[in-house]
């Protein structure tokens, strides 16, 4: 006897397994703490600050796993509660936070280093790491919730309805950002093409 | 539209860039990728820089110790019985308040009841008792509400009274109490006009320090 299951059940079941995800704090942390902590941590670029804030997000999100429903992922759940804190913190460093952001540059300056090396070359791998330095550089320059938004996109690979979702902006809203993250990575990359070519250039004699 | 699918003489716009980095260009975006090698080697650069940073932080985010899950659920603890020890310390306080409160009005009343008593208690003592008793008393709080060096000096003071009272046989109490009270007055302006030592300086009997 075939026996078939609706769709209601289905739902119902995955919104109680979302639920119970939720009861395991140590499965959760090992989970999507990672994914939390580069949020957050590229966002604000404060890696001191970004640990106390994944930490908070997590208590938060134990603390208030009651009034979790299961109706979305338990990953945008979390995302939702870290981007509020990321908010919050900005909000309350408003003064201070573009100081502080170049002032704590240095906490992620190297990773490059985190790269790969795998099997390739040496002048490839000094490429990339010039290249996570220049995007690195160019999403400075961007208001937190442009950053915010383009790791989302970049960084947790989440869509654009997502992001929506999780932020409280509008689809349009998030497109923009994204649009305008884009864009500021395109001038670094086209100053460092620069830069290099005039770096490189034969000394001629000819004054600029 | 800027595409062309053969040999392009115009690039993309920003946005059409923009939308093909993201993942949202048309397909006639993506085929002007295809035909034109300058906007294709420039979304390529971008895509691999973008590449590369996400898996550089998605390394260095993976490399990062977690801390304790212990200490996460202490802090967890910590936090739901945040409002409980909140409630506590305000119960605290109130307690800490009302019973002195009610204390302090318990006794005012006790004092009212005894002032007004206090005539016919008087009535049924000899007047060098109540005397005695009123002396030996005000003396006692003058010690507590005296500041120091002062404070000392009567806390001095109801200890001679004290000892002089013990010192009396217990079966037989003084016959005079008139002798009694001058008896213990003398020894306290004694004891009083002395200088007195403290904490390496000299206090004379108001209680003004005395150079040495």
């Amino acid at each position: 006897m075939e026996r078939t299951v609706d769709q209601t059940t289905i739902l119902a079941f995955a919104q109680a397994t979302r639920i119970s995800e939720l009861d395991d704090i140590e499965a959760l942390i090992r989970a999507y703490r990672p994914k939390v902590l580069r949020f957050v941590t590229f966002s604000i670029n404060d890696v001191d600050a970004a640990e106390s804030i994944t930490q908070d997000c997590f208590l938060k999100a134990y603390n208030g796993r009651a009034s979790f429903r299961g109706d979305c992922a338990v990953s945008t759940w979390l995302m939702s509660i870290a981007a509020n804190l990321v908010r919050d913190h900005t909000r309350t460093q408003k003064f201070k936070f573009w100081r502080n952001f170049r002032n704590t540059a240095a906490d992620v300056t190297e990773l490059g280093q985190h790269l790969d090396s795998g099997e390739t070359s040496a002048e490839r791998r000094m490429l990339a790491r010039e290249q996570v330095a220049r995007v690195q550089d160019a999403i400075k320059d961007l208001s937190p919730r442009q950053r915010s938004v383009f790791v989302m996109r970049f960084l947790d690979e989440m869509d654009l309805a997502e992001i929506a979702a999780t932020t409280g902006m509008p689809v349009a809203t998030v497109k923009t950002h994204l649009h305008r993250a884009v864009t500021a990575i395109r001038g670094q990359l086209r100053n460092t093409s620069t830069d290099s070519l005039r770096a490189t250039a034969p000394n001629t004699g000819a004054k600029r | 539209m800027t595409t062309r699918s053969t040999t392009p003489t115009t690039h993309l716009t920003e946005e059409q860039f923009n939308d093909a980095i993201l993942g949202l260009a048309p397909d006639s975006v993506d085929e002007h990728l295809d035909a034109c090698v300058e906007c294709s080697a420039e979304a390529s650069r971008v895509r691999s820089s973008i590449a590369n940073f996400s898996a550089a932080a998605t390394a260095w985010s993976d490399a990062q110790p977690s801390p304790s899950t212990a200490r996460f659920r202490r802090h967890a603890l910590m936090v739901q019985l945040r409002p409980v020890a909140g409630f506590a310390a305000a119960a605290a306080l109130v307690i800490g308040v009302a019973i002195p409160v009610g204390h302090y009005q318990r006794s005012a009343a006790n004092e009212i009841a005894l002032a007004s008593s206090a005539p016919a208690a008087a009535l049924s003592q000899s007047p060098v008792r109540t005397d005695h008793v009123v002396l030996v008393e005000a003396s006692r709080v003058q010690s507590a509400l005296h500041a120091r060096p002062i404070s000392r000096l009567q806390a001095r003071t109801a200890v001679l009274v004290s000892t002089y009272t013990e010192s009396q046989p217990a079966q037989q109490p003084p016959r005079d109490e008139i002798a009694y009270d001058n008896a213990l007055m003398s020894t306290i302006n004694a004891e009083i006009n002395e200088p007195v030592y403290i904490a390496g300086e000299t206090f004379d009997h108001t209680g003004g320090s005395v150079t040495q």
